[in-house]
């Protein structure tokens, strides 16, 4: 009995990095298309939590410029990839 | 046909009017603009509001087929034709309302008007359209601090994102009622045009006729 939840286990979490590498390739795909830098574009990762919920990581240190395009500036426009992902995954 | 003018409009209705207040000035008014304004402008008018449009999305739970008599006027309706047409395709318009301002009394004061009912709640929120008498869905999707300092000077944003449901029409209204008509395919043989057998479906008639012409 344990060896068959083991593997189902094993099944489960084989499947959840699955969609969230498929995610990851979708979104920077996104955010190449909206015209984010390569660096950041590259940065950008999305996990499954334990809960079950898409999450997108990043490094600290690109937070800022991630954030400064997602939401704009009062000079730049947003640039809104990852809530437009979401959006369209939810969808 | 314009969709989208109609409810941008009615967005910066929803939003103006509002005011702050601080020691120096009892009632300060709240700007509006569209995407982002001349810096000029932004300087002498903090705190404002800016509108952006983000995203066009299909709305795939609200897709229904057949025809219907649409009981409003849609933008762009001359005025004059029928209002029968197939169903509209329902959209959604996905947009970034954000807040400016330098301090931060104001900004806490704009955060509570904007989350009042009738401007952007979390639930129940609405867009009235005057120009054509209806009422929108209006969501909250999310809300998100952002303050920042901008060149040794604070800068209080929030960024709203928000949803409008709509519709394009598939007809520009520029038929009077629709004409029931009949398919007359005639197909070519040695003696001339046969009778097309009715039991005979669409995609078999023009495989027939598509071989009749090579």
């Amino acid at each position: 009995m344990a060896r068959i939840h083991r593997k189902a286990a094993s099944r489960l979490h084989s499947e959840i990095v699955t969609r969230a590498k498929k995610h990851t390739t979708d979104m920077r795909y996104d955010a190449h298309s909206s015209g984010w830098p390569a660096h950041l574009v590259a940065a950008l990762h999305v996990r499954v939590t334990a809960e079950g919920h898409y999450r997108v990581q990043y490094p600290k240190n690109l937070e800022h410029e991630i954030l400064t395009l997602e939401y704009g500036t009062e000079d730049t426009p947003p640039s809104p990839v990852m809530r437009n992902y979401f959006t369209k995954v939810g969808s | 046909m314009p969709f989208i003018l109609n409810e941008e409009a009615a967005l910066k209705t929803l939003l103006s009017g509002m005011t702050v207040a601080d020691a120096g000035t009892q009632s300060r008014p709240v700007g509006v603009f569209y995407g982002q304004p001349d810096k000029e402008i932004r300087q002498q008018n903090y705190p404002y509001i800016t509108i952006d449009l983000i995203n066009i999305s299909e709305a795939t739970e609200r897709v229904q087929s057949g025809t219907v008599v649409v009981p409003y006027e849609p933008e762009g309706y001359d005025g004059v034709s029928s209002l029968r047409t197939p169903y509209p395709m329902p959209i959604n318009l996905d947009y970034q309302v954000t807040t400016f301002s330098r301090q931060p009394r104001h900004d806490r004061q704009i955060l509570a008007q904007l989350f009042s009912i009738g401007r952007l709640p979390v639930r129940f929120g609405s867009l009235p359209i005057p120009q054509d008498n209806t009422n929108r869905r209006l969501e909250t999707l999310g809300f998100s601090k952002r303050d920042t300092t901008e060149a040794d000077k604070r800068l209080f944003m929030n960024v709203y994102s928000i949803r409008i449901s709509s519709e394009i029409f598939r007809t520009e209204f520029n038929t009077k009622d629709y004409i029931v008509q009949t398919r007359n395919i005639g197909l070519k043989t040695d003696t001339g045009s046969a009778p097309v057998d009715p039991n005979t479906d669409l995609y078999h008639l023009l495989q027939t006729q598509q071989a009749q012409l090579i």
